[in-house]
């Protein structure tokens, strides 16, 4: 959630802690500053023009410390959603006005929304890190490599990412951090790739401490506002029967603009609900335990083959993305290889079109028809268009 | 037939990139190369790779709103270079915030220098027909210019004696 106006800032606070449900608050950057364009935020807000975001770097600490007074606290915390390359402005800034909550990470704010080099990235990142070890209070970094281009990625890759983010954030000293994972095509196959990011992340991640965050669909969203609610709330069902402590919702106007605060708290009321409403688990099908030992061997590839390159994770890293052994479908970054490509198969699920250097014991790609653009379209309209219909069936059968 | 090589971009604040993806897919599907800027393009990386390479066509894509803004500064920008005076260079996408403002941005952009802007909600259609022209119309010139290395006397044209297009 981010407004340009400290005030609408403050009441959507006040209203997301205030709401009937356990939440935390949310500030987000606008793109201006992401692009550390600091001025114009200020330029369009003295013209009555809206930002997508709250420029915390454009206004002085004080103004959002005043955002924050009285509200957050320890049972409400506070978190920067940022989505910056380079992300040291940012921290320091954390660091005045008293947040110790943000995330991110080298890959996944690097490579899918801008040009910066990589090594500049992850150096950049290790800093910013250690400088939130040093000067916070209980620091906390949650990874967006769960998330990455937000489609078509196949989940061991997001799960590989999440976890070595993860490693990467605990090599500069970071104790607390979470692990995020994004709702994709299937949601037999995200209970089986969320079962093996917790599996990871007791292996490599024990001296931490960690939780899950999932996040409803990143892709493109239904149209219809029934069809957005189907795919919240089934997301907010596969987070608990995963057993994942926090997910971060979509509203229904994802499609069409930035959300209102009441679009906001509906969203987060209607997630809480659905949660509340699994009492069963969906079943652990022999098919789950297929795609889990799938996944899991595919995961467990990727970490080992980056991690073997160096102890160090920034050069571990630089020198994944240059051999291909981290390839990111789809992700027009210079420093990105571009050979490996996933799809949405005849069963609705991500897998691999082509792996790359991708370093898998067995060639997981399936044969596929050329991409044409209209393929292409298909597969990322494919959710909303799913959750579209489902919800045009639904209201076909309930009598008038 | 040899391939027609396109440079796709976007604007400098623009970090999307599905766009691209598709807009690239389709380029190709009309046989050209391309070279793909990929995201948050600065306009000196568009101005070096206009001069280095040799192009039949530039796109500029967007679809974060401000390409109506900084499409107008970077075709001003790159109508200075030399080798852009008759390169055909089109803009579309989502080029402004509000979406009464196509027709005014569209008047505007081609005023700046742009040969092609498509906007609104037939926009990829329109650039669909656009470039399928565009290849007609290379290829055509290509055939003819072989044709009058090898016969060394000028065609006149018309639409009745117009070479049939290579299969699209």
């Amino acid at each position: 959630m981010g407004f340009g106006s400290p005030a609408k800032m403050r009441q959507g606070l006040i209203a997301t802690r205030e709401c009937s449900v356990c939440s935390i608050g949310t500030l987000t950057l606008d793109s201006y500053s992401r692009g550390c364009d600091y001025l114009s935020p200020l330029v369009d807000l003295s013209q009555g023009i809206e930002l997508n975001g709250y420029p915390i770097l454009s206004y002085p600490a004080d103004t959002t410390r005043q955002i924050l007074e009285g509200i957050q606290c320890d049972s409400f915390p506070v978190q920067m959603r940022h989505g910056t390359p380079l992300p040291m402005d940012v921290f320091k800034k954390l660091g005045e006005v008293g947040i110790n909550a943000t995330e991110g990470g080298p890959i996944s704010y690097c490579m899918p929304y801008g040009r910066v080099a990589l090594k500049d990235c992850t150096k950049a990142w290790f800093n910013a890190s250690r400088y939130m070890q040093g000067e916070f209070e209980q620091p906390h970094l949650e990874t967006f490599g769960g998330c990455l281009m937000g489609q078509l990625c196949p989940p061991s890759l997001l799960v590989a990412t999440s976890i070595l983010e993860a490693l990467f954030f605990a090599s500069a000293g970071i104790r607390s951090v979470s692990l995020s994972y994004c709702q994709g095509t299937s949601l037999q196959q995200d209970y089986a790739a969320l079962t093996v990011l917790r599996n990871q992340a007791l292996r490599y991640l024990n001296r931490l401490d960690w939780h899950v965050v999932v996040y409803t669909y990143m892709g493109m969203y239904p149209k219809s506002a029934s069809g957005a609610e189907m795919l919240l709330r089934d997301s907010a069902g596969l987070a608990q029967t995963a057993g994942c402590e926090r997910l971060i919702v979509k509203t229904r106007s994802e499609r069409y603009r930035i959300p209102s605060i009441e679009d906001n708290l509906q969203a987060l009321i209607t997630a809480d609900q659905a949660a509340a409403a699994i009492t069963n688990h969906p079943g652990y099908t022999v098919r789950t335990a297929e795609l889990q030992s799938e996944i899991e061997e595919e995961v467990q590839s990727i970490i080992e083959s980056v991690l073997n390159l160096s102890s160090d994770l920034q050069a571990a890293i630089v020198g994944s993305f240059e051999r291909g052994i981290l390839d990111i479908p789809f992700c027009l970054h210079p420093d990105n290889a571009q050979q490996a490509r996933g799809l949405v198969d005849e069963n609705g699920q991500l897998k691999w079109a082509k792996t790359g250097n991708l370093p898998f014991k067995h060639d997981p790609s399936q044969k596929q028809k050329p991409l044409t653009p209209e393929l292409l379209l298909w597969q990322l309209e494919y959710v909303a268009n799913k959750y579209d219909n489902l919800a045009a069936n639904q209201k076909g059968i309930r009598p008038k | 037939m040899h391939k027609e090589r396109c440079l796709l971009t976007t604007i400098q604040s623009d970090s999307h990139t599905w766009n691209l993806v598709y807009m690239q897919l389709l380029l190709e599907s009309y046989d050209y190369e391309v070279n793909n800027l990929g995201a948050c393009v600065p306009v000196q990386t568009v101005e070096e790779a206009i001069s280095k390479e040799r192009l039949s066509l530039v796109v500029v894509s967007s679809v974060n709103g401000s390409g109506a803004t900084q499409g107008r500064t970077l075709i001003r920008k790159l109508r200075q270079l030399p080798c852009a005076g008759r390169l055909r260079i089109v803009i579309g996408g989502n080029l402004t915030v509000g979406e009464g403002d196509d027709l005014c941005v569209r008047e505007d952009l081609l005023a700046a220098g742009y040969d092609g802007v498509f906007v609104g909600p037939h926009s990829t259609q329109s650039f669909s027909q656009y470039i399928a022209r565009n290849r007609i119309e290379t290829c055509h010139s290509q055939v003819t210019s072989a044709y009058q290395q090898r016969h060394d006397f000028t065609i006149t044209q018309s639409a009745d004696q117009a070479l049939s297009p290579p299969n699209l």
